[in-house]
Order: C-alpha cells, then sequence, then structure tokens
C-alpha cells in the first residue's frame, strides 16, 4: 500500500513538472511573437459610412460613485446618434445609481435606463434582460467603472463588418496605478495579459478572449446560443468557447484601449480573483469535452484552448504539488530530485524556467508599453504568486463544488474607490 | 576528469577566438548622431515590436562564456564551499565526499548533524502554531500574511513530525549536502542559459548583457556559498527540526527573486536609454 501512495506522490511531481514545462513553452512562444513576430490589427484603416446599430450596457450595482463618469463619457462618442441606444442597468442598486440614470435619461434620450428591483441578480440575466429591450446588430459592454474615448464605439463596431466576427474585446488599462502598491503590481499584470498574451494568441489565430467589457458582440448570434447563462459568474469566458464552438471567431484590438479602476486594497482584489477563477473553472468543467470534440475548431485552436480552459486550475495544481513535495520530503523520498544528475537539473530548470516565464513576459510587456521604472517591481509579484495561488485555488474548488452539486451563485460586485471624476 | 577539462578549455579557446575575430575584422558598429530623433512620432505602443538585435552570433557566444567558466570552475567550487563549511562549524567530524554529476565531480561533506530534543520540538510547534494563527488573524497586507503562513505551516509539519517521529527522520547531513550541490550546481548551470534567453532579445551591447550576466552569476555564486555554509551550521548545531524550512523556504525560489531582480533592473535602465529611440522599434513588422 506504501509503495502506490510513494509511486501517485512521485507520479503527481512528474506531471507537476511537465504541465508547468507546457506553460513555460507556451508564455516563451507568446513572448516571442508578440516582441518579434508580424503583429495582427484589427480593422482600424477601414472607414465605414455606414455603422451598425449598437446598443451599449452597463451593468451597474450600487455604482453611484462612477455611474456618472462612464455615462458622461459615452454620451460623448462620436458614434452616429440615430444609430446609438446607451442602456444602464440598475441591477438592485440600493445607493443613489437611480437617481443618476434617471437624471441622465431625462437629458439624453438616447440614455434608456432598465431597473432591475426584482429577480435574480448578476451581470448575465442583467445583460439578458437588457437584450430584451433592443433590437440593435452590435451589443457592446462596459463596466460602470470604465472611462471610455470618443472613438472607441466606432472602433468595436467596425470589426463586425466582418461576417465571421462573432465578438470583438479591447485593452483595459488601469486609471489608478499610481494609488499604491497594488495597484502598480495589477497594472504590470494587466500588461502582460493584453500586451503580450491577448495579442500573441490573435497574431498566432488562436483563441482570443473576449473580456466581457470594452468589448462587444452579436445580439441575434448570442441570443440564438442561448444568451447568458445565469448560473456563470464568467459570462465573457463562456461567450468566448460558446463562440468559438459555433465557428465564430473573436477580434482582439490592441489599440483599443479603455481606463478602468484597478482594486486598491488586496481584500478586494482577493474577492476579484476568487470570482474569476470560479467563473472560469466553472466554464472548463463545462466547455472542455464538448471543445475537444468540436469539429469547428482548428487542432491549434484546440490546443490553446485546452490550456486557456486550464488557466485557472493550474495554482491549484501547484498548490497540490506544493503539499505532495512535502509529503514526498517528510518520506525521505527528496532523493527522487538529487538521486540522479539529469532529475535535479531538470527540477532546478522547471523551477526557475516555470516561475520565471510569467515574469518574463510580463517583463517584456511593459517595456513594449514603454515604462522604466516601473520595471523595478517584477521581484515583488512573488507575493502576489502566493496570493494568486490561494485565492484561484479557493476559486477553483468552489467551481467543482458548484458544478458537482448544481448549487446557486451569488454575483459579487468589486468594490469601487473613486473618490472625484477624473 | 581529464577530457571533462579538455573539453571546457578547448569550448572556451574556441568561443575567445570566433569573438576575437568578430571584434577584429566584423562590421563595426556605427554611432549615429541622431539616435535620439525627437521629432519624429514613436510607433504606438499597441502593434510595436522590438528591432532584432544585431550580432545575435556574437551575442550569443559572449553570453555564453560564463557556462563554461561555471563548468570549469564547478568541482573546485563545490569543494571550496564544504571546505568553508567545515572551517566555519569546526566539526568533531567531518569528511568530504565527491559524487558523480553527468561526466563531471562534484564534493559534498558528510558532518555530525543535530536531533532535536522532545522539548525543543515541542518549543517549536507551539510557536509555528503561534505564527500561524498571528498571520491569520492579523491585518497586515494578504500576500504577506498568507507567505508568513506558508513559512510556519512548514516548520509547523516539521515540528509535528519531530514529535511522533523523531527517529524516522530520513535524512542526514550528508543528504542534505548532496541534494544542496546538486539543485545549486543545476541552478549555475541553467543561469546562464536562462540570462541568454532573457537578454539576447534586448537592444543593447553584448558587453552590456555580459555584464548583467556576470552580475547574477557572481551574486548567485556569493549566496549560494553562504546560503549552503549558514544552513550546515544550522543543521549541525541547531538540529534537523530546521531543514523543511531551510530547504522549501530558503530553497530555489529565493534564487528566482534576484533572478528577477537584475533582470528587471536591467530592462529598466535600457527602457530609461532608449526611451523615444525610434530606432529600437520596428512598427507591425
Amino acid at each position: 500500500m506504501e509503495v502506490d501512495i510513494l509511486v501517485i506522490l512521485k507520479g503527481y511531481a512528474v506531471f507537476v513538472i511537465v504541465v508547468s514545462v507546457i506553460y513555460l513553452i507556451r508564455h516563451f512562444i507568446f513572448t516571442m511573437d508578440r516582441v518579434f513576430g508580424e503583429q495582427k490589427m484589427y480593422y482600424q484603416d477601414i472607414i465605414e459610412s455606414d455603422y451598425p446599430s449598437v446598443t451599449v450596457f452597463v451593468s451597474m450595482h450600487n455604482e453611484e460613485k462612477v455611474a456618472m463618469n462612464v455615462l458622461e463619457l459615452l454620451v460623448k462618442c462620436d458614434y452616429p446618434q440615430d444609430k446609438l441606444s446607451i442602456i444602464p442597468i440598475n441591477d438592485h442598486s440600493t445607493d443613489k445609481t437611480r437617481e443618476i440614470l434617471d437624471s441622465f435619461a431625462a437629458k439624453y434620450p438616447i440614455i434608456r435606463p432598465l431597473h432591475r428591483d426584482s429577480g435574480e441578480r448578476g451581470k448575465a440575466v442583467a445583460l439578458n434582460d437588457g437584450m430584451a429591450l433592443t433590437d440593435h446588430e452590435i451589443m457592446m459592454v462596459f463596466d460602470a467603472d470604465y472611462l471610455p474615448p470618443k472613438g472607441i464605439l466606432k472602433d468595436i463596431a467596425v470589426c463586425f463588418i466582418n461576417p465571421e466576427v462573432g465578438a470583438v474585446m479591447g485593452r483595459v488599462v488601469p486609471i489608478n496605478v499610481s494609488t499604491n502598491l497594488l495597484t502598480r503590481i495589477l497594472d504590470i499584470e494587466r500588461s502582460g495579459g493584453y500586451q503580450v498574451d491577448q495579442q500573441a494568441r490573435y497574431n498566432m489565430r488562436l483563441i482570443a478572449q473576449y473580456g466581457g467589457t470594452v468589448g462587444g458582440f452579436r445580439r441575434k448570434e448570442v441570443l440564438a446560443l442561448g444568451g447568458f447563462n445565469h448560473k456563470s459568474l464568467t459570462e465573457d469566458t463562456e461567450l468566448t468557447f460558446k463562440l468559438y464552438l459555433e465557428g465564430w471567431k473573436v477580434v482582439y484590438a490592441n489599440r483599443v484601449e479603455c481606463y478602468e479602476e484597478a482594486p486598491e486594497t488586496w481584500a478586494v482584489r482577493a474577492r476579484q480573483i476568487t470570482r474569476w477563477s470560479r467563473g472560469h473553472n466553472q466554464v472548463m468543467f463545462t466547455y472542455f469535452t464538448r471543445f475537444i470534440f468540436c469539429e469547428n475548431i482548428s487542432f491549434r485552436e484546440k490546443v490553446d484552448g485546452v490550456l486557456l480552459l486550464f488557466v485557472y486550475a493550474m495554482p491549484f495544481v501547484l498548490l497540490v504539488g506544493m503539499a505532495n513535495s512535502l509529503a514526498l520530503f517528510f518520506l525521505g523520498e527528496s532523493g527522487i530530485f538529487a538521486s540522479t544528475s539529469m532529475i535535479s537539473l531538470f527540477l532546478v530548470g522547471c523551477s526557475t524556467f516555470g516561475n520565471y516565464a510569467p515574469f518574463y513576459e510580463i517583463g517584456l510587456a511593459v517595456f513594449l508599453d514603454g515604462a522604466t521604472r516601473r520595471l523595478r517591481l517584477l521581484p515583488l509579484l512573488i507575493f502576489n504568486f502566493f496570493f494568486n495561488m490561494f485565492y484561484t485555488s479557493k476559486g477553483f474548488l468552489e467551481a467543482f463544488v458548484d458544478v458537482t452539486t448544481g448549487r446557486a451563485t451569488i454575483w459579487q460586485k468589486t468594490e469601487r474607490f473613486r473618490k472625484a471624476a477624473p | 576528469m581529464d577530457n571533462y577539462y579538455l573539453v571546457i578549455h578547448a569550448s572556451i579557446a574556441i568561443k575567445l577566438i570566433i569573438i576575437l575575430f568578430i571584434i577584429l575584422f566584423g562590421p563595426k558598429r556605427k554611432i549615429e548622431s541622431d539616435l535620439r530623433a525627437r521629432n519624429v512620432t514613436s510607433p504606438h505602443r499597441s502593434y510595436r515590436v522590438v528591432n532584432i538585435t544585431k550580432g545575435v552570433f556574437f551575442q550569443v557566444l559572449l553570453l555564453l562564456l560564463p557556462l563554461d567558466l561555471i563548468l570549469l570552475m564547478l568541482p573546485a567550487l563545490t569543494h571550496l564551499m564544504n571546505v568553508a563549511a567545515i572551517s566555519a562549524i569546526q566539526p568533531h567530524f567531518s569528511a568530504i565526499v565527491p559524487v558523480n554529476f553527468f561526466w563531471g565531480r562534484l564534493y559534498t561533506v558528510d558532518l555530525i548533524g543535530k536531533y532535536p530534543d522532545a522539548l525543543t520540538s515541542f518549543i517549536v510547534l507551539a510557536v509555528s502554531a503561534a505564527g500561524i494563527a498571528f498571520f491569520m488573524l492579523s491585518k497586515i497586507a494578504l500576500p504577506v500574511a498568507l507567505y508568513g503562513q506558508y513559512v510556519f505551516i512548514v516548520n509547523c509539519i516539521s515540528a509535528i513530525y519531530f514529535v511522533f517521529f523523531p527517529s524516522n527522520f530520513p535524512y542526514s547531513v550528508r543528504d542534505y549536502s548532496e541534494l544542496y550541490i546538486k539543485l545549486q550546481s543545476g541552478l549555475w548551470m541553467f543561469l546562464p542559459i536562462i540570462m541568454l534567453m532573457s537578454l539576447l532579445p534586448l537592444p543593447a551591447t553584448g558587453y552590456s548583457k555580459l555584464g548583467a550576466s556576470m552580475v547574477t552569476f557572481v551574486y548567485s555564486i556569493v549566496f549560494g556559498f553562504a546560503r549552503y555554509v549558514i544552513s550546515l551550521y544550522v543543521l549541525v548545531n541547531y538540529s534537523y527540526i530546521w531543514m523543511a524550512i531551510i530547504f522549501f523556504i530558503f530553497g530555489p525560489l529565493l534564487d528566482f527573486v534576484y533572478i528577477v531582480g537584475v533582470y528587471s533592473f536591467y530592462l529598466s535602465v535600457i527602457a530609461e536609454r532608449y526611451k523615444g529611440n525610434i530606432k529600437m522599434w520596428r512598427w507591425i513588422y
């Protein structure tokens, strides 16, 4: 029996090393492609005279601190007014969000607030209700803390000229970078995620991800797919995979930048990353098999899609790996790391390269962004490594319980910190 | 062993000859006065890419020199580490033991370690439990609290082990020494390759990259050397109860922090230096 346990523990150690190497290669390829490869742009050179009709949704739950800013900027956008409608969705707010939305509606006819005071709360169900109120072709979504620039609606809408495009995603840039260490760290993390990871996936015709904000999708087609799943905490990730399963493509527009407010406290960040992980892993459990066997997806898309689906499961794998190595150590089996030269070298290689690769990716992303001193924060990401590993693993376990028991999920809104209009 | 040194010496000689040849007869780098063309708009960050470094072959050779150096030094270095550890600890018994590592030879040390008594194990267990509780309940930043908990959890498990199974502890100082020496040697062999992969794409001269690589390399040797001596000192004088924390907390993860530290500092210097230099960037492809 003891032998069997040891075999399992050693096998798991090898498994962790193998998957770490796979993700390391992925990071390295993405970084090299973004830094030196040919970059795929979106459809910014097309000058369109006949833009599609667009409805912009801004889902709000107690957003009195930020509601005014996003609406002021949206009405200033240069999109043809006769083809534009803005539906801010007041989702069970108990603060002054309702009054703010009503005052804007009185002033601007294109703003048509939807007040949801009863029924289920959450972004997915709010978007479904919003889509029922419009017959426009393209739906765009912004979070309430976002600050959309003037031309952003045209930039997103023009991508839908391509009939293969099911959704479009822009780049998110934190505006409150200099607030504290956390916001600075989140800024460089975001840089790595968009500037390198998303752009490289788009360059290489892999799975560009719709992120649920600073983006848009086709209304009829999404309704045909059943709309948004009320139980999903990451309706954006679910939509991405639903679209690819049906043969649609997602465009990533790196130049379409929009400012957001990054979490300013670790507790808020912990809740945010737990929710992302829980939602993403729900999608992983639900769509993994269908994605593997889907005929609408190319082999390279499948490989990338599987790695993307498992990206929020990896921290849990690593956490168990740490516990596993502790068990091996006290069982007297640390010798598997040192008994042969090749294994010790391999372990060190994985440890250094495996840990190093994401930091390398983030470093070069920040470099491409033109930052200088911010780059010196990279070593501090080691603390974030433990933090992310813990809360992402928590989200993974919650998703597992969600999927196996079918329990209901409750949308947790990210707390806002804005004090005055930027 | 003779062949081992012969191969490394030949490798260094060939690299130096090629480097010298490139320096003397290769294309000369032209210092252009208009490098900082401030009046020209720099490509937007969204789709700009870095210009491929010129003289890649030359830079690869330069950046691989530390690998030859470490291969050349490894046997002597590991021997020196053990001599230093013995002289710092002053043990009653010691023996330097050679072990095979690929085609070469490394040296480990055999010393008599100390087992913790029951009281020490209980005290460490109590302090570790208190440490875990402190970090769980404290209001300090969550990442620090989580890291603190991790440190004390590792120590707590070690203490529990020595409370219940003190005679079953499966390692000696010699085992630890072999594990450390092999892992550290593996890291030193990987270090030049990591630095090559990360520095080569950057728009800078080969000499400055070699400088950054050597700084990391020298720091790694000094740090690895000091950590080895201190950890053996702890195991011999303060007991095996600390071996887990030494291995899991102060092990290879810490090396990665300074590697990223030097890399990020160097990258920031390059970014500052080339800010506004449009020749560094290409557009789209």
